[in-house]
């Protein structure tokens, strides 16, 4: 059998029947790089890699790929093109999280930051503040219109608000926009947003005070 | 076109978010496996659609989902060694897997290389192994046939059935120049081109090189009044080989005093009897009664000039000789003083 022109699912069930150890050499053609590359960058989040742990975590993805006779390869369902990546990636990065919850261990540069380093919210100019952040979000309104209103919001929000780039906006399915196109996206929302800000402080300072 | 600049008032907007500690608008935030499966794109839309809403206004479901993206984005630079190292084919799997012979699928079974063509084979090898025996058969039919239209020796063979000697059998000469027949030399008036005997010799000389088929060879050279190639070899060979029987013997007896009367040389013509006589002798010690033994005894006798014996040999032979045909010739012999 040709394993190379064989279907990924079809391969993953072969690995499963452990029919042909020639199933498995073709896995690790196609996936070992995959699977090493995305353990190595998930232990960078925990710790500093060593040949050592990554070799352990890449043999533990492999373990977990086998484990209840092969549950997570057998159940595997293709959903679109090249979606057996994105599943071992994910099952890779599981499974590297796994092991470092395990052994109570924080991310380096983890998602949170302590309340007690949190910068204090300024007070001065609380009420300006306030009007400014009201503004944007009509000026958003305004400007964000019909089936990809709620797509426009969310792409904004991520880069003013979340400080996404233009590029990890792109990667997102949903977003469904090249990087050049996140851009562009947001290069037209800021202008909308911007013009609003402007009507507005030309209305403010027209009226009586 | 490149993104707008941060660092304006939009920045209100992140400020806003550090500040309140947002959660975002949306309920609880979902469980990091989450934003693993959107950021390598295997996620489902709707759970997508609102758990990315949800990140757009929660701080740490939106650092979860920037380190998925970074984490399953293609790498821009290349592989550490590390990695490359840990590509390799997991141990566990080396040794849970084991090799197993190669399969190599035959897309059509070659049914005429099975069986059939063993007994193809079989047939073939068969054919060629029976070509010498049926040449030898067909040189021995032709011998006897040729035999049976007269002898070309006065000898007698064992198994020859009777027949009168051929005219100019017994006044022939020996004449090498001749080169008649298949060995060096023949009689001069020798029946070689006797087309029997041409066929038989044709037919022996095809028949493999068996001690039969050159016994045959032999026989047929002898009968052509010519010398065999090997001599009396195939006799002797014939009648070391098997049981020392008084036939073979009796066959190495007539062959040598049938060579005898092909030798010039006097002394070696009387050698030659004595060595027919040694094997007649030897195959009457085997069987007293061996009639053709006794008969060829009686011949080799008396050109030897061994008459008494050559007389009691006679007197033998026709007491044990059954044959009308040979009990006459035997009698014709003018042997024993009246």
């Amino acid at each position: 059998m040709d394993w190379e022109a064989v279907e990924a699912a079809d391969l993953f069930q072969a690995c499963v029947e452990n029919r042909d150890p020639r199933a498995w050499d073709e896995f690790v053609r196609r996936f070992g790089l995959l699977i090493a590359r995305t353990v190595y960058r998930s232990v960078q989040r925990w710790t500093a890699p060593t040949q050592e742990v990554v070799d352990d975590l890449v043999q533990n993805v492999y373990l977990k790929l086998c484990a209840q006779d092969g549950r997570a390869l057998r159940t595997f369902q293709s959903l679109h093109p090249g979606a057996e990546f994105g599943f071992l990636k994910v099952l890779a990065a599981n499974a590297v999280a796994d092991h470092f919850r395990t052994r109570k261990a924080r991310p380096e540069g983890g998602s949170t930051v302590p309340l007690d380093r949190a910068p204090e919210p300024t007070q001065e100019h609380g009420g300006d503040r306030e009007l400014m952040l009201r503004e944007i979000e009509e000026g958003l309104d305004r400007v964000t219109q019909g089936a990809t209103r709620e797509r426009d919001r969310n792409v904004f929000l991520l880069y003013y608000r979340q400080g996404f780039s233009a590029r990890a906006i792109s990667a997102l399915p949903t977003v469904g926009l090249s990087c050049e196109g996140v851009e562009s996206l947001l290069g037209r929302l800021t202008k909308g947003v911007r013009e609003y800000l402007s009507a507005g402080t030309s209305r403010r300072e027209a009226e009586p005070s | 076109m490149s993104a707008p600049e941060r660092g304006n008032e939009f920045d209100l907007l992140r400020s806003a978010g550090m500040r309140a500690g947002n959660t975002g608008s949306g309920g609880s935030c979902p469980d990091e496996s989450v934003w693993l499966e959107i950021a390598a794109g295997i996620a489902d839309e709707k759970l997508e659609r609102s758990s990315v809403a949800h990140a757009a206004e929660c701080d740490r479901c939106a650092m979860a989902l920037k380190q998925a993206i970074a984490l399953m984005a293609e790498p821009e630079e290349a592989d550490d060694p590390m990695v490359l190292a840990a590509a390799r084919k997991p141990r566990f799997l080396r040794e849970a897997v084991k090799p197993v012979p190669e399969f190599e699928p035959s897309p059509k079974r070659r049914w005429w290389l099975g069986w059939p063509a063993v007994a193809a084979v079989a047939a073939v090898v068969a054919f060629v192994a029976l070509i010498p025996v049926y040449r030898l058969r067909e040189a021995e039919k032709l011998m006897a046939r040729a035999e049976a239209r007269g002898r070309t020796s006065e000898f007698r063979f064992s198994a020859a059935p009777y027949a009168s000697v051929r005219d100019g059998v017994r006044a022939g000469k020996p004449d090498s120049a001749a080169g008649k027949g298949s060995g060096g030399s023949c009689l001069e008036n020798a029946p070689a081109s006797d087309p029997r005997l041409m066929a038989a010799a044709d037919a022996a000389a095809r028949a493999g090189e068996s001690v039969r088929a050159r016994l045959a060879r032999a026989r047929v050279a002898l009968a052509q009044g010519c010398l065999p190639p090997d001599g009396a070899g195939a006799f002797e060979e014939a009648a070391r080989e098997g049981p020392a029987s008084a036939a073979s013997l009796n066959d190495l007896g007539a062959a040598l005093a049938t060579m005898a009367g092909l030798q010039r040389d006097e002394q070696m013509r009387k050698q030659m009897l004595e060595s027919a006589l040694d094997a007649v002798s030897r195959a009457l010690g085997t069987d007293p009664r061996h009639a053709a033994a006794l008969y060829n005894k009686t011949l080799i006798l008396q050109r030897l000039g061994r008459q008494p014996e050559a007389c009691a040999a006679l007197t033998k032979f026709l007491a044990v000789e059954t044959d009308a045909s040979w009990q006459a010739e035997g009698k014709n012999k003018t042997i024993c003083a009246p």
